[in-house]
């Protein structure tokens, strides 16, 4: 049994339920396999067999499906549909199986659902393969001790770390090793884009070798989220889109000294979410740089923009000392 | 109060006579034209669809005209569709148009503001006279898009294509200004006899019949997908279109009573797309079953760039495709798009339509 290899793409939701997925599996008596951090040659595979309207994350999902299926057994596709109620991701996650089948070609597919009705950690929505293979409370220990781990990943992330030391923190009981100080920067977007170093070149490390301390998103609870969206005149539906909105707000109060928005081009929520916190910021009079992240995005490109803005940020600060 | 509404195809005839039909005063937005595009594209986020800039170019020209209200629907997504009205308003407002906002929120959980916007709306009417209205208005969208469909299917086929598409406009004025709703089937019977008598002999199968799907507003707005209906028609293909502004009321507002729609939509697209993908993702692959199974020459999948649900469909298409052997043209526009790329994109589509056809003639003869 050990010997049944499930493949975890590294990209899109796993940022958020990467450590339950493995912890689930793991539990099961499988071996969870999670591929690399995204590459050149992942990249390329995605961006050749996605269609070209689809957005950069999701092509280098398709890209981690193809550089792995050929390493596991069974490929771990979710759907997640809504993980809130009456919220919704965003409808590429609604269609990402047979997006991946098409990409990949069909069968040894796991598709792990969750929408209004199931919740992800609810049994009807696990893959039905994993349903009918194991017994029914072995199945139900192990998404038990994986909500655990949601949990205590959530928590460790609202400490202060980010999506990766709090997974290296909570599966190998690794604690990193991390100067703390410098001005308050906020960095928001959808966790794929903010975490996968590769396709935002680096950004993350960059604003840390700057000497500022990195807010994320995933560092405030969804609790607060949610009570700092309550003015609005109708709810997001969009549970990504509220995190960003919300999280910008609460930089805002948190005192940040300015946030870099990365979004992923052509993204559909972010077109509108991001004219609100445009507005928001520009009433606010604090300091936003949005950056569009796609396959083509440059490093100099970025990373002169992005310096540009930081040194802007130093000088005023610089000013308002005075 | 002076109230103006997006415009979709031909949704503007029945939403005009609800408006003045109510005691306000409809103010038709200019037919979408260059200047809606400009206007649109120059106000609206960048990544935004294509549909949510023409609806803002609308109004802005609109609100030009002495729009004192804005008549907008809304949605539960995760269609963007959902959240245009409240976006646009902020810009609107910004750019320093005072204006009231009619939002007809799907009632999920917040009544309040659908409440609100219906009572401005009936305010000046008897609950029987606005039932009598409704009818009227809900009579005119189902004849319009009967006459519409008769349209496509006489256009290929008339020997007088220009005469064609007169007496369809003059039917569109007709039942514009149509005020009884017993009158409506009689204009119809009138183009009926009137395209039928343009028709001319032709051989059985040279007509191409293709079906044109996708995203709602960029199939029934003509001047958005560059009047791609009439172009084909006059090429002698008669267009086959599932969506129609009749079609979207029974399904969305009047399911209830509709529920054929919803579990064609299911059934057809189960084997390909097992999943809700908002907007009208599904309905695009559940018509594409329905184009294979029933043989037709060709489909035609029309989206806005960034259309999420489209994007999902569009990604499958190429399976549905494989399996019944239809030819799928799929064509993503936006602000950009030009006409003459898109033309020449059709026309080489036809050729190769009509060349496969005419192979699989020789073959079975």
């Amino acid at each position: 049994m050990r010997r049944i290899k499930i493949g975890i793409p590294r990209a899109l939701l796993y940022y958020w339920y990467g450590p339950a997925w493995q912890v689930f599996f793991q539990e099961l008596g499988l071996t969870p396999l999670v591929s690399g951090p995204t590459g050149k040659a992942i990249l390329d595979a995605g961006v050749k067999t996605a269609v070209d309207e689809v957005c950069l994350p999701v092509k280098v999902f398709l890209g981690h499906c193809l550089t792995m299926q050929t390493r596991c057994d069974r490929l771990l596709t979710p759907r997640y549909i809504s993980v809130n109620k009456d919220e919704f991701i965003c409808p590429k996650f609604m269609g990402l199986p047979e997006m991946t089948r098409q990409a990949v070609g069909s069968g040894r597919q796991l598709i792990w659902k969750s929408d209004q009705h199931c919740h992800w950690d609810s049994l009807k929505a696990l893959p039905p393969e994993i349903i009918s293979g194991f017994p029914r409370n072995r199945v139900m220990k192990s998404l038990k001790k994986a909500k655990a781990a949601l949990e205590a990943y959530q928590l460790l992330m609202q400490g202060g770390l980010l999506p990766a030391e709090a997974e290296a923190a909570l599966l190998q009981g690794r604690t990193p090793e991390r100067t703390e100080g410098g001005p308050l920067i906020g960095l928001i977007g959808h966790p794929y884009c903010l975490y996968d170093a590769f396709i935002n070149l680096g950004a993350v490390q960059l604003l840390q070798g700057q000497g500022f301390k990195v807010m994320v998103p995933e560092m405030f609870p969804a609790r607060q989220i949610t009570m700092e969206l309550r003015n609005l005149s109708k709810p997001l539906f969009w549970t990504l889109g509220q995190r960003i909105l919300g999280t910008f707000r609460l930089m805002w109060e948190k005192g940040v000294a300015g946030v870099v928005y990365l979004s992923a081009f052509a993204c559909g929520p972010e077109a509108l979410i991001s004219e609100m916190v445009k507005r928001e910021s520009k009433a606010k009079g604090l300091p936003l740089l949005k950056l569009d992240l796609d396959e083509h995005s440059g490093e100099a490109g970025f990373i002169t923009r992005m310096e540009a803005f930081l040194d802007l940020l130093k000088r005023k600060r610089g000013y308002s000392c005075v | 109060m002076r109230l103006t509404f997006p415009h979709m195809g031909l949704l503007s005839i029945p939403v005009e006579t609800l408006i003045n039909g109510l005691g306000h005063e409809a103010v038709v937005a200019p037919p979408t034209n260059k200047r809606t595009f400009e206007l649109g594209a120059k106000f609206s986020p960048e990544g935004a669809c294509l549909p949510f800039k023409v609806n803002l170019g609308n109004f802005i020209e609109a609100l030009e005209l002495g729009a004192e209200g804005i008549l907008a629907a809304g949605g539960t997504g995760p269609c963007r569709f959902g959240y245009y009205a409240q976006i646009q308003q902020q810009i609107l407002q910004d750019l320093g148009y005072k204006f009231q906002l009619l939002l007809l929120d799907p009632p999920k959980g917040r009544t309040k503001e659908l409440y609100r916007a219906l009572k401005i709306l009936f305010q000046y009417r008897r609950p029987d006279q606005v039932v009598r209205l409704v009818n009227l208005a809900w009579k005119k969208a189902r004849w319009l898009d009967r006459g519409n469909q008769l349209f496509r299917y006489y256009l290929p086929r008339s020997k007088d294509q220009a005469e064609a598409v007169r007496c369809y406009e003059e039917f569109l004025a007709r039942i514009r200004r149509e005020t009884l709703s017993s009158q409506l089937p009689v204009h119809y019977r009138d183009l009926t006899r009137r395209l039928e008598d343009l028709t001319m002999p032709l051989q059985a199968d040279s007509i191409l019949r293709v079906k044109i799907i996708g995203e709602i507003y960029m199939v029934l707005e003509p001047r958005v997908n560059f009047h791609l209906e009439t172009v084909l028609g006059k090429m002698g293909v008669e267009v086959v279109r599932p969506l129609s502004i009749s079609q979207w009321v029974e399904e969305h507002l009047l399911g209830v009573f509709f529920p054929g729609h919803k579990q064609r939509t299911v059934l057809l697209s189960e084997p390909f797309l097992p999943s809700f993908v908002g907007g009208h993702g599904r309905e695009t692959i559940a018509e594409l079953v329905d184009a294979g199974v029933n043989q037709l020459d060709g489909v035609i999948q029309v989206l806005p760039f960034t259309c999420m649900p489209e994007i999902v469909a569009y990604s499958i298409t190429p399976e549905v495709s494989k399996v019944y052997g239809t030819p799928v043209l799929t064509l993503v526009i936006d602000e950009h798009s030009g006409e003459a790329g898109l033309m020449t994109r059709v026309e080489a589509f036809v050729d190769l339509m009509r060349r496969k056809k005419a192979l699989m003639r020789e073959v079975s003869t």
